[in-house]
């Protein structure tokens, strides 16, 4: 039995997978009433006592540890993660752990520096790793109040960023024109009913590292939608977090507004990837392998089940052939690199039997993958969530940023693969157009929550200044930054 | 095999093999070519012929013109998209005929009357028919061509769900959409008393999901219907959803005990006088199966006109026992599919319960939805759920 314990919950559920027996915290309306009042004045009291540079510094130490996969303890995380949620060992360590690397060695003093800058300007801000870019006008009326309580209702379709979910209320060693950001909010975590694991080993690990900062959180499984349950803490929260379903964020957001003045929403419903392939890249063999090794990373992480996963692949030049060699190789990394879910290859089998007779659809070997090819450019919605695409032919990035506009509540992630002058010109397209994370081709997971945006914003911002405007940035300034890696 | 069956099968599966580039590939993908599977029929081994998975059929999948026959007379009969995906099946006159009486075949009883159907009237159906259309082409919902099937059967047919006329009509002076009406619970009585008091053999049925809520408003012994009364569900609907009707999930043997409390029918007439019928939109075939308390389940017994194998999973071989996927063999009445669908895989699982020698199952039962096949990245759905269920 392994079992998870929060500070704050007393009950517990059990579930028995892969042979093991887990204990998760659960989280039930009664208790909840009390236990709210008891996580805020403790948050109080904690934040008091611990300055922003320190809460930083343990979160810092907290990343570090699990940013090294050499570490005995972090291999026996990976173990337990892949036995649990059945996640290739690649995606865990490069994906999942593979955000904490950048976090642990990030520059403290620059955190929310480039947010502040980029609310001052509507020109693209060079941050550490690349640009970040602004859209829209702020209101100069926005209210700022102050973060008491943020809920996260969150979904467990990866691992790792369910944990950087934290970040959000932890207060910043900075202080902006909008809002303070060195006022932290008492959390409380909805612990996702798949993927669950990770969360509660990171929670676990900073009871070690930073008890305090730990004791300003409360985490637990209740079920989605479960009304006694969220009402109170919609009730209770400034702000709320919510990843899931288009469906799940609408009913948070309804819910929110029948409260009147009632919470912040964070909203992070479903969303599409896409990818753009140069000519230059699709045409010269050197550059499209590196391209091709790329995008399989960002095809295939989590089975595609994440929001950043590429789903549409616009390929300026020969898309045929392009298609071609991206099945290929997408067999290749499932069966060399990242094997597919078991849970998943059901899926994978039957969308096989589904296409085995389609002139347009590819299929990796043993259905581990599978491409569409259309003719002509469009927003394809995928109707299955797999290692499963749509190539299409692209005239040019202002085509396809005006493609993609037609859909841009399902934007996040633009996979890019351009030469450098087009580099920033592309940023401005695709972020007007309403993609927030424009990345080379291999990152698309790897989200750098100091200098970008999720979704168009920065929550940890968001919660204390509800601006209004969008931002989008790229997480590279050259090709030289992966072609070389 | 029965010589009309194999005429019919082979007709079938040489003129899909003729129409269908789809149906080529996906038989090449497997080293099987049109003498092959002339072969398989003769040889009574339909098992071999190779299947079309049924959620090819889906809009969502982008394959209607490659599954579909669009150059002949014909309509496309619409599933009712629980998922929010519906199939689409271009179905000619001839196979649409059939299809509709072999409805009221099944849903009927010898010496039976009088049909109350837990279903959206057929106005509703017709309506939402209509919006189904695709690319200019009609379409039909399967349910539709149930209850016009079951209601030929019928001197009387009631529904329980239709349309409230004088406040729609109202409704639409203000652009608001329809007002749906549900019969109540005491007119639904009153019409069962009224089979009962004068002696008239009354079937009972539709969807389970409609059906449920009268069951918990009426009590126990509330009629004695006994040999009067039958019962014939069709659409599944057991896991709680059913199109956009949602419900919570139905326990079928304390479901079944609660009809015949309800209604008056004793246990031992259940594997006569209740029955469910088991289709999907993707194949012509209709297979019946009545009430069996040895397996606590619906027994289903494929007919002469179609053959059923429950088969491996992965490797679609033929199973002897034990559970697995529903592969259904349905040739066309006259030989010539408007869809590749003479052989279908369903992602729906089932456990054999006897099997012919050639590896087709003579019953079947504990019919539950394949787990994992999809990991469904739709949205949206096919009709709303409070124009059915009138929530």
């Amino acid at each position: 039995m392994i079992e998870f314990r929060d500070p704050y919950i007393e009950a517990s559920k059990t579930e028995t997978t892969a042979g093991l027996t887990l204990r998760f915290p659960l989280v039930e309306a009664a208790p909840l009433a009390a236990l709210l009042p008891a996580l805020r004045a403790r948050s109080r009291e904690v934040f008091a006592a611990l300055s922003p540079a320190e809460i930083q510094d343990a979160m810092r130490r907290l990343d570090a540890f699990f940013a090294d996969p050499a570490r005995p303890e972090v291999r026996s995380i990976v173990d337990l993660i892949q036995r649990v949620d059945g996640f290739s060992r690649h995606d865990i360590e490069r994906f999942g752990l593979g955000i904490f690397r950048p976090l642990a060695a990030y520059d403290r003093s620059l955190v929310g520096r480039f947010v502040e800058r980029a609310f001052q300007t509507r020109r693209p801000v060079e941050t550490a790793f690349g640009h970040l870019q602004r859209f829209g006008l702020n209101s100069p009326f926005t209210r700022c109040p102050s973060p008491g309580l943020l809920s996260h209702f969150a979904s467990g379709n990866v691992v790792g960023y369910s944990a950087v979910l934290t970040r959000i209320g932890l207060p910043l060693d900075t202080a902006s024109g909008g809002g303070d950001w060195s006022k932290g909010a008492a959390q409380v975590i909805k612990l996702p009913s798949t993927s669950a694991v990770f969360p509660m080993l990171y929670l676990s690990k900073m009871a070690e590292i930073a008890p305090l900062v730990r004791a300003t959180i409360a985490c637990g499984y209740w079920k989605g939608g479960d009304a006694a349950v969220e009402d109170l803490l919609l009730a209770a929260s400034s702000a709320v977090n919510v990843l899931g379903s288009d469906a799940t964020v609408r009913d948070v957001e309804a819910r929110a507004k029948r409260l009147g003045r009632g919470p912040i929403v964070l909203g992070h419903g479903h969303k599409v990837g896409a990818a753009y392939i140069s000519r230059e890249f699709a045409s010269s063999p050197d550059l499209r392998e590196k391209a091709l090794a790329g995008l399989v990373q960002d095809i295939s992480a989590f089975d595609g089940a994440a929001c950043y996963c590429v789903k549409n692949v616009y390929v300026q030049g020969d898309h045929r052939a392009f298609a071609s060699k991206l099945v290929e190789a997408l067999g290749r990394h499932a069966a060399l690199v990242s094997p597919v879910n078991a849970a998943m290859k059901p899926v994978g089998r039957g969308l096989a039997r589904i296409f085995a007779g389609s002139s347009s659809v590819l299929i990796a070997s043993d259905g581990s993958a599978l491409v569409r090819v259309a003719d002509k450019p469009a927003f394809w919605f995928p109707d299955e969530v797999y290692r499963y695409v749509q190539v299409m032919p692209a005239e040019n990035i202002a085509s396809v940023a005006a493609l993609l506009a037609k859909a841009r509540r399902y934007l996040q992630t633009v996979v890019l693969a351009v030469p450098d002058a087009d580099i920033l010109p592309a940023l401005a397209l695709f972020g007007q157009a309403g993609a927030s994370n424009v990345h080379y081709p291999g990152s698309a997971p790897l989200l750098n929550v100091y200098e970008e945006p999720h979704d168009g914003d920065f929550d940890f911002v968001k919660i204390r200044y509800p601006y209004r405007v969008r931002f989008a940035a790229t997480n590279f300034k050259t090709n030289a930054d992966w072609l070389g890696k | 095999m029965e010589t009309s069956f194999q005429d019919l099968l082979r007709d079938s599966v040489e003129s899909q093999w003729r129409r269908f580039a789809y149906y080529r590939r996906l038989c090449a993908r497997r080293n099987v070519f049109l003498a092959d599977l002339l072969g398989f029929i003769s040889d009574g081994a339909c098992h071999r012929i190779p299947s079309v998975a049924s959620s090819a059929f889906k809009l969502s999948k982008g394959l209607i013109e490659d599954l579909n026959d669009l150059t002949v007379p014909g309509v496309f009969q619409i599933s009712s998209s629980t998922s929010g995906d519906p199939s689409y099946v271009y179905t000619g006159p001839a196979e649409l005929a059939r299809i509709t009486e072999r409805y009221g075949e099944t849903f009927g009883f010898p010496g039976v009357a009088i049909g109350l159907a837990c279903a959206p009237s057929l106005r509703i159906l017709r309506a939402l028919s209509k919006k189904g259309a695709y690319k200019g082409i009609p379409a039909v919902m399967r349910m539709q061509l149930g209850l016009e099937g079951s209601a030929a059967r019928y001197d009387f047919t009631y529904t329980t769900v239709d349309v409230d006329i004088p406040r729609t009509l109202l409704n639409r002076l203000a652009r608001r959409p329809a007002v749906i009406s549900k019969m109540s619970a005491a007119r639904l009585a009153a019409i069962v008393h009224d089979a009962e008091t004068h002696g008239r053999r009354i079937s009972i049925g539709g969807l389970t999901l409609l059906l449920r809520p009268y069951l918990d408003e009426l009590r126990d012994g509330e009629f004695a219907l006994q040999a009067l009364g039958h019962v014939a569900f069709s659409g599944g609907g057991y896991s709680g959803a059913k199109g956009s009707i949602r419900g919570a999930k139905i326990d079928k043997p304390a479901f079944v005990a609660r009809i015949g409390a309800v209604f008056g029918i004793e246990p031992a007439l259940w594997p006569t006088h209740i029955k469910d019928i088991y289709s999907f939109t993707e194949t012509p075939a209709q297979i019946e199966g009545y009430w069996s308390p040895a397996h606590d389940d619906f027994l289903f017994r494929p007919s002469a006109d179609h053959r059923v194998y429950i088969v491996d999973p992965e490797t679609e071989a033929p199973l002897r026992s034990g559970r697995g996927l529903i592969k259904v063999v349905a040739p066309y009445v006259a030989g010539r599919p408007t869809a590749a669908n003479t052989s279908v895989l369903q992602f729906d699982e089932a456990e054999i319960a006897s099997s012919d020698p050639d590896g087709s199952v003579t019953a079947f039962t504990h019919v539950s939805r394949f787990a994992g096949a999809e990991a469904s990245g739709t949205v949206g759905c096919a009709f709303k759920a409070a124009e059915i269920s009138g929530d």
